[in-house]
């Protein structure tokens, strides 16, 4: 049985979308798609003209199909945006090293520039040899705090004005009952802005925001982009992974529920009087933080000096006994200071 | 794939099982004389009295934090025969016997309502009769007055005709019986059902509340069917109305509806049931006897109960969160807010779908993707680069496509779309979702189609003057 297009533009249908459960040709989805990517970089105000954009690339589906995208709206509507690539290696033998190569056939392919940063550079430690210091069930953390900040601190470098991302909207759904399920806030009021960080750090997108990740690989099989997928060698977050599998389940019990649960985390506010963490600067690095120390800084003290699980799980502890020798010090050089004087 | 660390959201402190206590010979941790019989959260052990004052204690301050009753005040107790509405009933009847001095004694006037829905889980009279003489001879015992209610009654415009009788109850053929059997059997989805039951369910007890004077109402779901409720509801767009559907009150329809057993979780109940001698009916419900992912509330319930298991702080980690939401739309009062701007369905105010929100994208992507580049040409878009395409409005009647274009006849999808579009504007986004797997919506209650037929005359209306209103 033939079934058409229910565009009605004649063509014969190639795919169901995952998204409303419609047949569509290659053409019509090919355009369904960029439109809707379109309209959210558009109604969102999500760029200004000149602005110098940094595509975080890991090489894998999403970010490979936003470059491609980007580049082809960009050049379609004439947003007169320059962009860049931007990989952070976290140096992660068999994961990073596939994936990188994926990255640099993007860079050519598309004609973008690439930059690669490794944690090494930043950091002056790789992934692998984190692991070697604290195992594997806490590493994840040291690279979820790290790579926040390296995709930051490599726009910065690069002079970009903002940063893009490929978290779709299946990420964006998990992260909102991942939030709720762990009780967190004002993380879950945050996430479903349209930009975040303004503040101290530069801006993000979510440009796919309300794309599936389905329709993201039906994109890319269509439109035949090579991508690399693989998961990390390192285990993942257990707990989220429930989080995941729900969105999944409720996905395949009604197509349009992950685009529902974002509305339903667009619609939620924090009651008057909840008092919410204060976010500063942290005081070693000057990156946003909601303490006076931030995470990383923390983190990568304890890697330093041989106590790496200082900080994983009640950070204050760990916060209270940096400050406390911070000021051990001060206080010696203070001394110092009034002996020679 | 990339990282499954989501580096925006990375956990703080991540949630960690809590390691197993040994548990024999335990002391309860309260009194620590006697030897404890319950274990709760899987690290406290308490003995029989210890656990009985503090689910008491629980119990009665929940009611009163919320400052929610006057001296002396009628209430009706929604009692589905069920252990967690069972043990609601029992603890309100020991509270109001209490005598003990010190304490104060609970002071209100508590009637049983029950609502029986057998029609729709395809029971046989007969057992629709055991359970409802369950019901009665439950109420006796406790010395309340029941009223019991057929579900279909919630397709009647009002229950002033109704015979409604103390403390009995008869199977008797009604007009709405076939009406209500139609309507759940148009609905495509079980995930459309359940909550399109959970509305009438609401409807009906206000009605019976009305119809007997009743201005309070307790309803009996724990934590745990409320936690499962909460992802529920945001698997279903309703992330507004959270603070209605899992706070303790919720005055949507005017009648006020609280809901005292929210603190106790499944295995609270249990111990309850088990110490204050709760007898209770197995109750079927419309998801019995299938698999979990039969539908999106036994989805969210299941894996809240499997998630508790293994991280015991689960449900009290979404109850202390959604304690702490509110809705993003303007808190209205509900007198003074215009009729036309809550959903007909559960009376939730309707929400404002902006340019750039899901909703939008969730309309955008429907009419795309029946539309095709033809029926929005990109030139359009493309003379204001990086500028808003323009308001995309909900009551948009997508215009159907060239496969029907028989010069004459009405369009095939017009006609058939009209209803549903008049629909969708009176609906907040989460009754939308069910409405539209309902397929015989003109089979719901004779006052909703008068009113949504008011309000699309009103926005004729509207539309018509629209230059000239400021």
């Amino acid at each position: 049985m033939v079934v058409f297009c229910s565009t009605g533009c004649g063509s014969t249908a190639v795919l169901k979308r995952p998204k409303t459960d419609d047949a569509l040709c290659k053409n019509c989805f090919f355009w369904a798609f960029e439109t809707e990517v379109h309209h959210t970089i558009t109604s969102t105000k999500m760029f200004q003209p000149g602005q110098l954009v940094a595509i975080g690339a890991s090489g894998g589906k999403d970010s490979t199909v936003l470059a491609y995208v980007l580049k082809h709206l960009n050049e379609k509507y004439n947003y007169g945006l320059k962009l860049v690539l931007l990989s952070i290696d976290e140096g992660i033998t068999g994961y990073r090293d596939d994936s990188l190569e994926s990255v640099k056939r993007n860079q050519e392919e598309y004609n973008i520039p690439l930059t690669v940063l490794s944690y090494k550079d930043l950091y002056g430690w790789t992934m692998d040899d984190i692991v070697k210091q604290v195992g594997r069930k806490n590493n994840c953390t040291f690279c979820g705090v790290f790579r926040r900040q390296a995709l930051d601190r490599g726009a910065v470098l690069l002079k970009c004005d903002i940063i893009a991302t490929g978290h779709n909207a299946d990420d964006v759904a998990e992260t909102i009952l991942m939030n709720l399920l762990r009780g967190d806030i004002a993380r879950l009021q945050r996430c479903t802005f349209h930009i975040t960080g303004s503040d101290g750090s530069l801006p993000r997108v979510k440009p796919f925001k309300y794309a599936y990740e389905k329709e993201i690989v039906l994109y890319a099989y269509f439109k035949k982009l090579d991508y690399f997928a693989t998961e990390c060698v390192y285990a993942p977050d257990a707990y989220r992974g429930h989080a995941r599998a729900l969105v999944k389940d409720l996905e395949a019990l009604r197509s349009t529920s992950i685009i529902d649960i974002i509305h339903a985390g667009e619609q939620l506010a924090i009651k008057d009087g909840v008092k919410l963490p204060k976010q500063g600067l942290c005081s070693s690095c000057g990156y946003v933080s909601s303490n006076i120390i931030c995470k990383a800084c923390v983190l990568l003290e304890g890697l330093n000096r041989g106590r790496p699980k200082l900080a994983i799980g009640k950070s204050n502890k760990a916060l209270a006994e940096l400050l406390a020798e911070r000021l051990q010090n001060a206080a010696s050089i203070k001394t110092t200071i009034q002996d020679q004087f | 794939m990339m990282c499954s660390i989501n580096e925006e959201n990375l956990a703080e402190e991540t949630m960690v099982a809590t390691p197993k206590l040994s548990v024999t010979d335990a002391i309860c941790r309260r009194c620590n004389i006697l030897k404890a019989q319950v274990l709760l959260r899987k690290t406290d052990p308490y003995c029989r009295d210890c656990f009985m004052k503090y689910a008491v204690h629980k119990f009665r301050s929940t009611i009163g934090k919320a400052h929610a009753l006057k001296h002396n005040e009628h209430v009706l107790l929604a009692y589905s025969g069920g252990l967690s509405s069972g043990s609601m009933v029992k603890l309100i009847k020991e509270g109001l016997d209490f005598s003990e001095s010190k304490k104060i004694k609970m002071v209100f006037k508590p009637t049983l309502v029950h609502i029986d829905e057998g029609l729709i889980l395809n029971l046989s009279k007969h057992e629709r009769k055991e359970t409802t003489d369950f019901v009665l001879e439950q109420a006796k015992k406790n010395g309340f007055d029941v009223y019991i209610c057929s579900l279909e009654y919630c397709l009647a415009p009002d229950l002033n005709d109704l015979k409604l009788e103390m403390n009995s109850y008869q199977i008797e053929p009604s007009i709405y019986e076939s009406q209500l059997e139609m309507l759940f059997g148009s609905v495509k989805s079980l995930t459309a059902k359940e909550d399109l039951l959970i509305r009438l369910k609401q409807r009906l007890i206000t009605l019976l509340a009305t119809r007997l004077n009743h201005a309070k109402v307790f309803l009996g779901p724990n934590a745990t069917r409320l936690a499962g409720q909460l992802l529920s509801a945001i698997g279903q767009g309703r992330g507004a109305q959270i603070a209605h559907e899992i706070g303790f009150t919720d005055s949507r329809t005017g009648t006020v509806f609280l809901r005292p057993m929210r603190e106790f979780v499944d295995k609270e109940v249990a111990y309850l049931a088990n110490f204050l001698g709760v007898d209770s009916v197995c109750l079927p419900t419309l998801s019995s006897k299938l698999g979990s992912t039969a539908s999106i509330g036994r989805l969210t319930e299941d894996f809240v109960v499997t998630l508790q298991t293994n991280f015991p702080a689960t449900i009290s980690t979404l109850f202390r969160i959604s304690d702490k939401l509110k809705s993003n739309i303007a808190d209205l009062n509900p007198s003074d807010c215009e009729r036309d701007s809550l959903c007909l369905l559960c009376l939730s105010a309707i929400e404002e779908s902006s340019v750039c929100s899901a909703s939008t994208a969730r309309h955008i992507s429907q009419t795309f993707s029946r539309s095709g580049p033809s029926g929005h040409p990109s030139d359009d878009l493309r003379t204001h680069p990086l500028q808003s395409v323009g308001t995309v409005r909900h009551q948009d009647s997508t215009s159907c496509s060239s496969n029907c274009n028989s010069q004459g006849k009405p369009c095939c999808k017009t006609s058939n779309d009209q209803i549903k579009s008049d629909w969708s504007a009176v609906l907040c986004y989460g009754c939308r979702i069910t409405m539209e797997d309902v397929k015989q919506p003109e089979l719901m209650p004779i006052n909703y189609l008068e009113e949504l037929g008011l309000r699309s005359r009103r926005q004729v209306m509207r539309q018509s003057v629209e230059q000239f209103l400021l």
